[in-house]
């Protein structure tokens, strides 16, 4: 006879109770009860030392504690009570179900996600996109970006718009196009939802003929016409609700591992985004009577003052950039190693964007160019807010390695404060 | 164990821990792996998974608790937390594109309110998720209060604590201990929070919190003195760079070792004086629990308890997390160890609680990855 305690749920009290299997039932009885469990239905958990624990789903929160020698003689009797395999069956299930869901997660995170993307923007209201541009523009003079306003730049930024109005409208841009000309010594230009073109003094002080300015307002433009900005703004909410539906709202650890999976696939329809700006601008630049050749003319400079920085830095002795892009223009790099480092950058390598170029433009029918901006307008931009002594050293640096001559030694002295108000 | 019918038996109570914690090392790498190659999904069965033995393990006057949560329950509880959450979401992500930043700031600001009322909301529901899935003879424990309430104190003493530069915080622990533990009930019997020495539920706490409090600031007013000296020596010498220059190696590395220094100390002491406070807290916690005929102290001194902490880092540091199942049965295994029972009870007068059980109640607390009580 095999002896148990038994708690029936309702009490705390333990009842001594002996165990027969009659068919397939197991059958509990204490003084004054009898319970009967069916044997295919018991589930067991182990216990301290061998001994185990046998509840039974209808039976509620009934607990049977088994012994070891109780437990021993139960399971040479209903051995199916202890068989591990109905659960590790279900768990295996239940691992490979999630498996599988993860795995629709990711696919529909690389290639859904984005492709729905594009859609979606292009049938976002212009109005719409217009108004989340304007809010961007906000939030980038909180961030420090003013417009430059010395005379110089008035006149760089008239250009600017000049030139921008007439590409747009050979690009039939969705927006009307507005250039901010700000005062940032980081070399940019960048397209904001809703057609602002946002271009820093930085990148003037780099580019060194007109047209490659013209270039990269045409591969903004270009941008701004097939409202990549805006398939960002939706790919990138996206992204974080997918992502946060299946890490929580503090992504923790997890959130990492998505978080990468959705940067790397980013970064793939990044890059296309750029590509097609690339071909756009030259498509644009040709029509509108520019020579298109500044586009690759400008990735051949900073691709050439990468390696200079490069260079620089092992002259210097200095540690690599982390920069990837850096690396992989500096060093002499097999294939393979590049594209695997190019699958972590937003851009495509520099000068697969110059080989690009230059067999797009080898392909169009000869015309005649004008020049992109007249003498004085080119004078006026290179005029424009000139870099001050409280740049930091990596700016600096960055500037000699594009070839700008200037020292800090020919750079104008700060300006004396401001005499106190009376 | 007792083999005999318990009817009408008064007893003390022993309590244990059964495990060797580092059993659950394999379970705890598979939890990991399946975590990582299902995105995170696996958890919600892997917390289940480490807690059912963790609880199996502890064993209360010879009968071992069980847990009754299911990976199910918990994935329906994130999926609702998550429908709540995700337009909140919404509106702040709205905000951000189509406000002007000051508007858009007033809005995000109140929603980020919110997010703090759902944390504390979301850590009392999870505690009665937790006890609702404890079973001991039979008998599942529960909770008894609102987490809403719970909720809007936990606010209001937090902010007030701030107000008050900290000093409120014994008395916040305690309130909020009132409200977490003090709530708790086994069957249809529920702990009263009262304490047996007559004295205050803050008795024995301000002293230790004095001392937290006055070694952080101490320590960074100290600090801030030591560096204007050691500055003040450097340039008395001469040896101070001047401003745009570089310090020469050595100078920089008596700043390096200055600064870094300090902030080791700060923190280092800080810690330790935070550890020592909170120990006095959940002492003084289990001296206020009374249940039925039962009393609790926990006994745990501050040495052993930091080596548990530094061990379970140590190793959650070079498994990369892999066994955190291990440092969470080494936490049980210390607090059992640690956590005497005095007095003694009948198990024939506890029955079955009236009170329903939640169906889901973790949700929140999975959503902001939080802890509740003890195990997250």
């Amino acid at each position: 006879m095999i002896t148990a305690r038994f708690f029936d749920g309702q009490s705390a009290e333990a009842q001594i109770v002996t165990l027969q299997i009659e068919g397939d039932l197991l059958r509990i009885a204490a003084a004054d009860r009898v319970w009967e469990w069916p044997i295919g239905r018991v589930s067991a958990e182990p216990g301290g030392n061998g001994g185990a624990r046998l509840s039974y789903g209808a039976a509620g929160d009934a607990r049977l504690v088994l012994d070891p020698e109780a437990a021993a003689a139960l399971r040479l009797r209903a051995p199916g009570v202890f068989d591990p395999s109905r659960r590790q069956g279900a768990q295996l299930g239940l691992a490979l179900g999630l498996i599988a869901i993860a795995g629709a997660l990711v696919l529909g995170f690389v290639f859904g996600l984005p492709r729905l993307a594009a859609p979606i923007a292009r049938a976002t209201p212009p109005t719409i996109e217009a108004r989340i541009g304007d809010t961007a523009r906000g939030q980038l003079s909180l961030l420090g970006f003013k417009p430059c306003l010395d005379p110089a730049g008035i006149e760089a930024q008239a250009a600017l718009q000049r030139l921008a109005d007439e590409i747009a409208t050979i690009a039939r841009s969705p927006f009307p196009i507005r250039v901010e000309f700000v005062d940032a010594s980081l070399p940019n230009a960048f397209a904001l939802p809703g057609g602002t073109v946002v271009v820093t003094n930085g990148l003037l002080s780099i580019a060194k003929t007109p047209e490659e300015i013209a270039a990269v307002l045409g591969h903004e433009i270009a941008h701004v016409t097939r409202r990549h900005s805006m398939v960002n703004v939706i790919r990138a909410i996206g992204a974080q609700f997918v992502l946060m539906s299946v890490t929580g709202v503090s992504g923790g650890g997890g959130g990492d591992i998505v978080g990468i999976a959705a940067g790397l696939a980013g970064n793939a329809h990044s890059r296309a985004a750029e590509a097609e700006a690339d071909r756009l601008s030259i498509a644009y630049l040709h029509e509108a009577g520019y020579d298109p050749a500044g586009l690759g003319r400008f990735f051949e400079r900073l691709s050439a003052g990468r390696t200079a920085l490069a260079a620089q830095d092992a002259e210097a002795g200095e540690a690599e950039t982390t920069d990837a892009e850096t690396v992989v223009e500096a060093k002499p790099t097999r294939s393979n190693v590049r594209k695997a480092l190019e699958l972590w950058s937003s851009h495509p390598l520099h000068d697969a964007r110059v080989d690009n170029a230059t067999s797009q433009i080898a392909q169009l029918p000869g015309r005649g160019y004008q020049p992109a901006f007249s003498e004085a307008e080119w004078t006026a931009m290179n005029a424009a807010c000139p870099p001050s002594v409280d740049e930091n050293a990596i700016l600096r640096r960055l500037r000699r390695a594009f070839g700008d001559k200037t020292t800090d030694k020919d750079l104008p002295p700060p300006a004396a404060p401001a005499p106190p108000a009376q | 164990m007792d083999m005999q019918a318990t009817s009408g038996e008064s007893r003390s109570v022993e309590i244990a821990y059964t495990q060797n914690p580092w059993s659950l090392a394999p379970l705890s790498l598979l939890n990991w792996g399946l975590t990582i190659v299902t995105l995170t999904l696996y958890r919600f069965w892997a917390k289940t998974e480490v807690r059912k033995r963790i609880w199996a393990a502890v064993e209360i006057d010879g009968e071992a608790l069980s847990y009754l949560g299911k990976g199910s329950e918990k994935l329906l509880g994130f999926i609702i937390a998550m429908v709540g959450l995700l337009p909140i979401f919404g509106l702040i992500y709205g905000a951000q594109l189509f406000l002007p930043p000051l508007i858009a700031v007033g809005i995000i600001l109140p929603t980020y309110l919110v997010f703090f009322w759902l944390v504390y909301f979301g850590q009392f529901a999870a505690l009665r998720y937790q006890l609702t899935r404890t079973l001991w003879r039979g008998v599942r424990f529960g909770q008894s209060g609102k987490a809403t309430g719970f909720a809007w104190v936990s606010m209001g003493y937090f902010f007030s604590n701030l107000v008050c530069m900290l000093w409120l915080t014994p008395l916040m622990d305690m309130a909020m201990a009132r409200r977490l533990y003090g709530k708790i009930t086994l069957g249809d019997r529920a702990m009263t929070w009262r304490a047996g020495d007559g004295q205050s539920e803050t008795a024995g706490l301000y002293p230790r919190f004095a001392l937290a409090w006055f070694s952080g600031v101490g320590i960074y007013i100290g600090g801030i003195v030591l560096m204007v000296v050691v500055i003040g020596v450097l340039m008395a010498s001469g040896n101070f760079p001047e401003q745009g220059a570089q310090p020469d190696l050595v100078t920089s590395v008596i700043i390096g070792i200055g600064i870094y220094g300090f902030a080791f100390l700060l923190v280092f002491a800080v810690l330790l004086a935070v550890l020592n406070y909170s120990l006095a807290v959940v002492r003084r916690s289990a001296q206020m629990l009374q249940l039925d005929g039962l009393r609790f102290d926990f006994v745990a001194r501050f040495w052993p308890t930091m080596g548990l902490l530094v061990t379970n880092g140590l190793i959650l540091l070079f498994s990369l997390g892999s066994l955190s199942a291990v440092t969470e049965a080494r936490m049980m295994q210390f607090l059992v160890r640690h956590l005497t029972v005095h007095g003694a009870y009948e198990p024939g007068a506890f029955f079955r609680g009236t009170q329903s059980v939640p169906q889901s109640g973790e949700g929140l607390a999975d959503a902001f990855d939080i802890g509740a009580g003890v195990f997250n």
